[in-house]
């Protein structure tokens, strides 16, 4: 039975977003759905380059719209129709019902303005409240994500990476967002520091009952803090199902690369095997699957037709045109011990 | 074939042929900008008319001989551009004016160029007392408001071309140095300068060989941008009668007669202005253009 | 911040120092004997010298110039040879006509700019953007003595609007040599003002602040241009040196009795004193207003209070 009909955080489909430059069309989102319940987390893999963090802000719209065209179906949050939504209803839907954290916390902090602004920005615009009110409710969130609220007069140079990354998160949870979109949350910092703020997204995750949208290229961190899995190559979903279904019956060529690209602490002598080849040039996307140059088990078919999605059972599903072989499999199999 | 067995001679040859290729893909990347080309095809007629002038007309009989019964007459298909009040042909002065204002505003860039990139040069590779002593310096100099300074220094020296040109040359020194010097300062420690001194070159060979050529972008920038702010500056001064002394029909100066009459001829105050204008314009387009050109990282 | 504000104060005097032994020098080299011009067309040798010897012409530089700066820390800078009144009072007498006229060719000069500059970022590549770049430049390109003549031109004698020159108190004699002095400034202040916005349009943390739900018109106006005021700033104080010496060529075209037609008038005089003085006083005042951009740079960029504090 495919999806009954839950209580969905996120709805969309078919998004596709492109951007017209002189130079050309880039393709950078092609056809996505996503289907997120609420409370859960759903982790988007993919390599640099796949157009992960272009669909994360088209959910929000904040793909600048002179090059960048955005083109779905639908994109609805919490109920909510986005692509109907005036600027002004747009604005009021940012950071309230849905947030994002980017990337690189060393530049998405204002130079010029205290954190405790920044963090009181977001309060004082969707609730309402005075800049004194706002300010001691940005002091309350600075504790929360673990910085004495006396810095909250200070500027965003005068703190490490992995502070500014929790001033961030801070900002990003200030009005209780009902969907946060964390892109590549912990890239930027030391491990010893990414593992911190996991810990910290895990646990106001539960506290506010946010649902999450995880945004990595790091398997690990999936494996960690993620329910459902869909992994994107070339602006096009490849995989998607849950945690299990994806880790533990990986039917994707790709996924399977890069499960074969982590080295295995297990077999240190063994070689590390690289997926060959490098992601398709998004101005020039191949006719047929995006994956079929560098894909081990191509055929003939692959390179002239868009795989379509074969359902492999529960929410599993597959964009290989292999899979209508009912007897084809990949070579990866992983054994999970009965308990 | 110079010196090929010396690791610096090397870099030598290979930096001609890096030059050279650089040099293609300047013009490139200029030759897209479609204001640039404007520009230089401006100039390039400007300094033909000015080198042709005197093939057409003569200074005696057509820009100095006064002309009474003609005087301050309008445009006419007679007289081009009018006449002033002493009767000479406005048209013919322009054209002739050119000969007074591009010189100046290139040979008052040489001299800033010779003064600022020697000095710069020399306070970026040694460094320490020298740099300071030669940075204050031009500090000193960049805070008299540039006209001041032309004109204290015209006024001590006389009025003529070549004292005009030293004025406004020593105004736009201090931004050659500061361009020198930054440039010097990037490329100050490259390994390539220290495997040339290894090889035992002296200190202004491997400033002239190897330091200059890579200071020389950023140079040409300025170069460009500041013969229009030159030509400016010496027409300015003639303006205020500081320039070159009368009769000769620097726009600057005739502008400033012109204002005499401005009342009821008003033409005469719009054509030389047109042409200081107009040359300028076409130099910063090509300055801009120039800019972009050498620049990778463009403005898109 | 005040060790730092007092070690620039410090530091500009060897600066104010230099730059008066500079003009002092070159104005010697003038050529041209200033007893004559004291004396007068009926003197003898004798009174000459006499001048000479009173004046202390014929002391060495070295020796005249510490006389000279003896007298500018005790404010005399000598009397003019024309005038016979003293420079320091005669300046001071001029210089409300050239402040008034300054700060009102700074005013139109930010008005213009930042709100042209901001609108071409903003709308970067389409064609207002181009038509504004276009006006930059041309307002570069024109000489601003020709620029006021024009303006003379087409709005006092042509339309009347406006007195061609002269300063009667009105706000209306102030409009056209404040236009013409804004206008040229504006011109390269845009295209700063253009430039940095692009610089800052790109930056990660208007994402942040849009994804926040703030508006797109207060991501412009607060959060990105409080950053790009950073390099204005920086060259605004560098261009007030530019608008004093606009006000030099604006004064003689408008007959603006200000500083700028005084040195003018004095140097076609041959009046030393008089020039040196005026010269070295003004390079003081945008030595001072240069220090004071400098301050104010700090309060808009706490990154810069933090260096200056250490």
């Amino acid at each position: 039975m495919r999806n009954e009909k839950k209580d969905l955080i996120l709805d969309v489909e078919n998004l596709s977003v492109r951007f017209e430059t002189e130079d050309g069309v880039v393709y950078a989102t092609n056809g996505v759905s996503i289907k997120l319940e609420k409370k859960k987390t759903l982790g988007l893999v993919g390599e640099t380059g796949a157009g992960k963090t272009t669909t994360a802000k088209a959910l929000m719209r904040l793909v600048p719209e002179p090059p960048g065209v955005i083109e779905c179906d639908k994109i609805v949050i919490d109920g909510m129709d986005i692509m109907k939504m005036r600027p002004k209803d747009l604005e009021s839907v940012r950071g309230k019902e849905i947030s994002m954290i980017f990337q690189d916390p060393m530049t998405a902090l204002n130079p010029v303005f205290s954190v405790g602004e920044q963090i009181a920005e977001s309060i004082e615009i969707h609730e309402k409240r005075s800049k004194k009110d706002a300010f001691a409710k940005a002091i309350e969130m600075l504790e929360m994500v673990g910085i004495p609220g006396s810095r909250a007069h200070e500027y965003p140079h005068q703190f490490s990476g992995g502070m500014k990354q929790r001033v961030v998160i801070a900002i990003a949870l200030a009005c209780n967002p009902k969907l946060l979109v964390a892109d590549e949350p912990t890239t930027a910092l030391d491990v010893t520091i990414q593992a911190q703020v996991l810990e910290l997204m895990k646990q106001l995750k539960q506290k506010y009952d946010t649902s999450m949208i995880l945004i990595t290229h790091d398997l690990g961190i999936v494996a960690e803090v993620c329910d459902d899995v869909m992994v994107m190559y070339a602006g096009r979903i490849v995989e998607q199902g849950t945690l299990e279904e994806v880790f533990n019956n990986t039917k994707h060529p790709y996924t399977e690369g890069l499960f074969g690209s982590i080295p295995n602490i297990n077999d240190r002598k063994s070689e590390l095997q690289p997926i060959p080849g490098l992601m398709p040039d998004p101005t020039d996307l191949p006719k047929g699957c995006s994956f079929a140059p560098r894909c081990p088990y191509v055929r003939q078919s692959c390179k002239e037709e868009q795989p379509e999605h074969c359902h492999m059972g529960g929410n599993h599903y597959v964009a290989c045109s292999a899979y209508k072989d009912p007897n084809f499999h990949i070579r990866r199999r992983v054994t999970v011990e009965a308990e | 074939m110079t010196n090929n067995t010396a690791t610096s001679g090397n870099l030598l040859v290979s930096k001609k042929y890096a030059k050279r290729s650089r040099v293609a893909e300047i013009w490139r990347n200029l030759k897209k900008n479609k204001g640039a080309i404007i520009g230089l095809i401006i100039m390039v007629f400007l300094v033909v008319i000015a080198f042709a002038a005197p093939l057409f007309l003569d200074y005696e009989r057509d820009i100095i001989s006064q002309n009474v019964p003609e005087r301050l007459q309008s445009p006419s298909l007679q007289h081009l551009f009018g006449t002033d009040h002493v009767g000479r042909d406005i048209f013919a002065r322009v054209i002739w004016g050119a000969r007074y204002s591009l010189p100046i505003g290139v040979v008052a860039v040489i001299v800033a160029v010779i003064l600022g990139v020697t000095m710069g040069t020399v306070a970026g590779y040694y460094g320490g007392m020298i740099e300071n002593v030669l940075m204050r310096f031009g500090d000193i100099f960049a805070s008299i408001p540039h006209i001041l300074l032309a004109i204290v220094v015209v006024s001590a020296l006389g009025q003529s071309t070549i004292n005009l040109m030293i004025a406004v040359g020593v105004t736009s020194t201090p931004a050659f140095i500061r361009v020198a010097r930054a440039a010097v300062l990037t490329v100050r420690n490259q390994e390539y300068i220290e495997s040339a001194r290894a090889v035992g070159m002296k200190d202004w060979q491997i400033i002239l060989q190897h330091i200059i050529p890579n200071a020389l972008s950023p140079i040409v920038v300025q170069v460009t941008l500041r013969v229009g702010s030159a030509i400016i500056s010496a027409s300015s001064l003639c303006f205020l009668g500081l320039g070159i002394p009368a009769p000769a029909p620097e726009w600057g100066a005739m502008l400033s007669e012109g204002r005499k009459y401005i009342r009821d001829y008003s033409y005469m105050t719009l054509f030389p202005g047109l042409a200081i204008m107009i040359t300028v314009l076409a130099l910063n387009m090509l300055g801009d253009g120039l800019r972009d050109a050498m620049d990778p990282k463009m403005k898109k | 911040m005040h060790r730092y504000i007092a070690k620039r104060l410090l530091m500009l005097i060897p600066v104010l120092i230099c730059v008066s032994f500079v003009i002092f020098f070159i104005m010697d080299l003038a050529p041209g004997d200033p007893a004559l011009i004291i004396a007068g067309d009926q003197a003898t040798d004798e009174m000459i010298e006499k001048v000479k010897e009173d004046y202390g012409f014929n002391d060495p530089l070295l020796v005249r110039y510490a006389n000279y700066m003896k007298g500018l820390v005790k404010g005399d800078l000598g009397t003019s040879y024309v005038s016979k009144k003293d420079v320091w009072a005669t300046y001071c007498q001029r210089f409300p006509a050239t402040a008034k006229l300054s700060v009102a060719a700074i005013v139109v000069s930010l008005v213009l700019s930042l709100t042209l500059g901001v609108y071409s970022a903003v709308n970067q590549n389409t064609w207002k953007d181009n038509v504004s770049v276009v006006l930059a430049l041309l307002g570069l390109s024109m000489p601003q003595f020709w620029l006021g003549l024009l303006l003379i031109i087409a709005f006092a004698l042509n339309l009347g609007w406006f007195p061609s020159g002269g300063d009667t108190g009105t706000w209306k004699c102030l409009v056209l040599p404040a236009i013409t002095i804004g206008t040229n400034n504006a011109a390269l202040m845009t295209r700063t003002t253009r430039s940095s916005m692009l610089d800052v349009i790109r930056q990660d943390y208007l994402c942040t602040a849009r994804a926040k739900g703030v508006s797109e018109k207060r991501v412009i106006n607060h959060h990105a241009l409080r950053n790009a005021l950073i390099p204005i700033i920086t060259i605004a104080g560098v261009q007030f040196a530019y608008i004093l010496g606009g006000a030099v060529l604006v004064e003689t075209v408008f007959a603006w009795p200000g500083v700028g037609r005084l040195i003018v008038d004095s140097i076609n005089m041959r009046d030393i004193p008089m020039v040196t003085g005026c010269v070295v006083i003004t390079t003081m005042i945008v030595c001072v207003v240069q220090l004071l951009v400098d301050i104010l740079y700090a309060y808009v960029d706490p990154r810069i209070k933090a260096q200056y504090t250490k």
